[in-house]
């Protein structure tokens, strides 16, 4: 399993572009959507992180073989961020996580991010297992999560374990968005 | 065509449970209606079985009057 920090990766109509090769204007609108309100409510880190906080971590990223941050492009345009932490290469497993722009939230966006995020993970990379925590009181996200299969591993006070295996994600491999949006909606 | 796309979100809005208590109409927000991520992309397959169009092809829609421009630009 290899993550080339360098490269751009691309499924479908997104791309995802590393932290480490942002632009400082990247830089600074991807900290613009995690120091959102509505984004930080939904992190275990609710607090606001300030630029230089945020510069020094990105230039620590670089070094990082543990945790990845990815810019999430589409059209061109910066729509929001996933990240992979504690990457485990032995057992090819991780945290995942996903912030939008806050914008776009509640645009449909965040179903094509995580379908793509999805087979990147598991097309691209070859994880075998990916965990995922998620407030309860983020319907939105626990709904959708459901959709793609994802497992309840541990049921915690305000938030869930979520656990999603490669097995589980094949089924729905040979789709591209379209079709999969077919397949799980028209039933 | 406005009065199929808003049959449409109602459709979806009554298959969840949720209360038609809003006038849907071409300046609504698709968010303040409810409509998560998942429904979205239900009213984008249930749009496309009825015009043929797929409403996301080039960019994102926030509001019903986006999706209706859309439509009437491809129909």
């Amino acid at each position: 399993m290899v993550i080339d920090k360098n490269e751009i990766y691309n499924s479908g109509n997104i791309y995802f572009k590393n932290y480490i090769n942002f632009s400082i204007d990247e830089k600074k609108k991807i900290l613009e959507f995690r120091n959102h309100v509505s984004v930080r409510e939904m992190m275990l880190n609710k607090n606001i992180i300030e630029l230089d906080s945020h510069l020094k971590f990105i230039d620590k990223l670089s070094v990082d073989t543990k945790n990845f941050y990815w810019g999430v492009i589409r059209k061109g345009k910066l729509m929001g961020s996933i990240y992979m932490n504690d990457v485990d290469d032995q057992q090819e497993k991780a945290f995942w996580g996903i912030f939008l722009d806050p914008n776009y939230v509640g645009s449909g966006i965040g179903f094509e991010i995580q379908f793509e995020t999805l087979n990147l993970v598991f097309k691209t990379f070859g994880f075998n297992k990916i965990f995922g925590v998620v407030f309860k009181k983020n319907k939105n996200a626990l709904s959708i999560q459901s959709k793609f299969l994802f497992k309840t591993k541990e049921n915690h006070e305000k938030h869930l374990l979520l656990e999603l295996n490669t097995k589980d994600w094949m089924i729905f491999s040979k789709f591209n968005f379209k079709e999969f949006k077919r397949k799980i909606i028209i039933k | 065509m406005i009065n199929k796309v808003i049959e449409i979100i109602e459709e979806i809005l009554t298959d969840k449970g949720e209360k038609l208590d809003i006038d849907i109409c071409k300046d609504s927000q698709l968010r303040d209606l409810g409509l998560s991520s998942f429904d979205l992309a239900t009213l984008t397959v249930k749009i496309e079985d009825k015009f043929d169009v797929d409403i996301f092809e080039d960019g994102l829609v926030t509001t019903v009057g986006e999706i209706i421009s859309i439509l009437e630009e491809n129909v």
